[in-house]
């Protein structure tokens, strides 16, 4: 434990707060210095446990070829999942005037058509970008489902969205300067963000997740099945995740359960 | 109103009992922001919190509320028109 404890002291940015120092992992996350140990000996017997597997696998006694079927955190509300009602169809516009440019509008249009897109590819969801409600001043909704508009946070989120049992009021997706950026994949982002428009929870607050990464009250949700470190919906944090936020099989699994397949796909199934 | 502030409203007494068990000083240790005038605490990494939901989160957390009684309250508020809660069997052994 000493030895990446040492090394992650050495090589951690830090910050002072209140006149303590807390060190940054993992993008977003202080730890003090009694965190810090705990957080070395956790990714220690991680690394240990993933080596060991990897040799098992190697064997062929390995587990990580093991099926599961499907993935992903649910929202519920007395005990059901939450999901948009069928056949909405979730509009959105890009508020034009509240970025710095041209440029930043443009990238962020063109992202969301790209996330939309995959998540329209991966279950029955319909997403519409109402373009010509982008030049309408302000940062309303214009009728949409949702709006989604450059705003300053001071980098404490680099996006940030909301679930469908929020108020009408909230359904903004919010994206931050930082979001310009960061080293995360930029339409991996907003495949996130719309996972939780979609009604997903973060797949890191499972119990299996690794203990480091952050904690959220699990009263209103429901697994849909196994945990899946390489979830669309999971930070990078404790050594697993990733940056690129893809939509995986188990992810695509857990949201057909939620909204079924593609509406496309169910179209050509009807035509046949 | 949000759910939360709904929920925290069923519970008589809660507020000040979240109050007494630190609920300023826990608060003035998370990120917060301000987002068209409104305040919000930033849960979980990119969630952005009302005031009331933090404290939901704060008493669940600290023990003072139960997941059960959350549950239930939130149960007796309306969803949104265009949302739909489904029942999805998760298959045995999955969970």
């Amino acid at each position: 434990m000493a030895k990446l404890y040492s090394q992650l002291k050495a090589k951690l940015n830090t910050i002072q707060v209140e006149g303590k120092t807390l060190y940054v992992v993992e993008g977003d996350t202080l730890l003090d210095d009694d965190q810090l140990k705990i957080y070395a000996e956790v990714r220690e017997k991680e690394n240990e446990a993933r080596a060991a597997a990897k040799k098992a696998d190697a064997q062929g006694f390995g587990a990580s070829r093991l099926e599961v079927s499907h993935g992903l955190v649910a929202m519920t509300r007395d005990g059901e999942v939450v999901r948009w009602a069928p056949g909405t169809v979730l509009t959105y516009r890009v508020a034009r005037a509240s970025f710095p440019s041209e440029q930043h509008y443009k990238l962020v249009v063109e992202n969301l058509k790209l996330a939309t897109g995959e998540w329209e590819r991966t279950c029955g969801v319909n997403f519409e970008h109402k373009a010509a409600l982008d030049t309408k001043p302000g940062t309303d909704r214009a009728g949409c489902i949702f709006v989604a508009y450059y705003y300053d946070v001071g980098g404490t989120v680099i996006a940030s969205s909301f679930f469908p049992v929020d108020p009408p009021e909230r359904r903004h997706l919010l994206i931050d300067p930082s979001y310009f950026t960061t080293s995360f994949d930029k339409v991996g982002v907003l495949r996130h963000e719309l996972g939780h428009i979609l009604g997903f929870r973060h797949e890191h607050i499972r119990n299996d997740a690794p203990p480091v990464c952050p904690n959220e009250p699990l009263w209103d949700t429901q697994v849909l099945g196994a945990y899946d470190p390489k979830s669309v919906m999971h930070y990078f944090c404790g050594g697993v995740g990733s940056h690129d936020l893809k939509i995986t099989d188990l992810d695509r699994k857990g949201a057909r359960m939620v909204y079924g397949p593609p509406l496309g796909a169910a179209a050509l199934v009807d035509a046949v | 109103m949000d759910q939360y502030a709904e929920i925290l409203a069923s519970f008589p007494g809660l507020k000040q009992q979240l109050e007494k068990a630190g609920f300023r000083s826990w608060l003035k240790r998370q990120r917060c922001t301000q987002v068209e005038g409104q305040s919000y605490v930033v849960l979980g990494g990119d969630r952005l919190a009302s005031e009331a939901e933090a404290m939901v989160a704060f008493g669940l957390e600290r023990g003072l509320v139960s997941p059960e009684d959350v549950q239930a309250a939130a149960a007796r508020q309306p969803l949104p028109p265009d949302v739909a809660a489904v029942n999805i069997d998760t298959p045995e052994g999955e969970q």
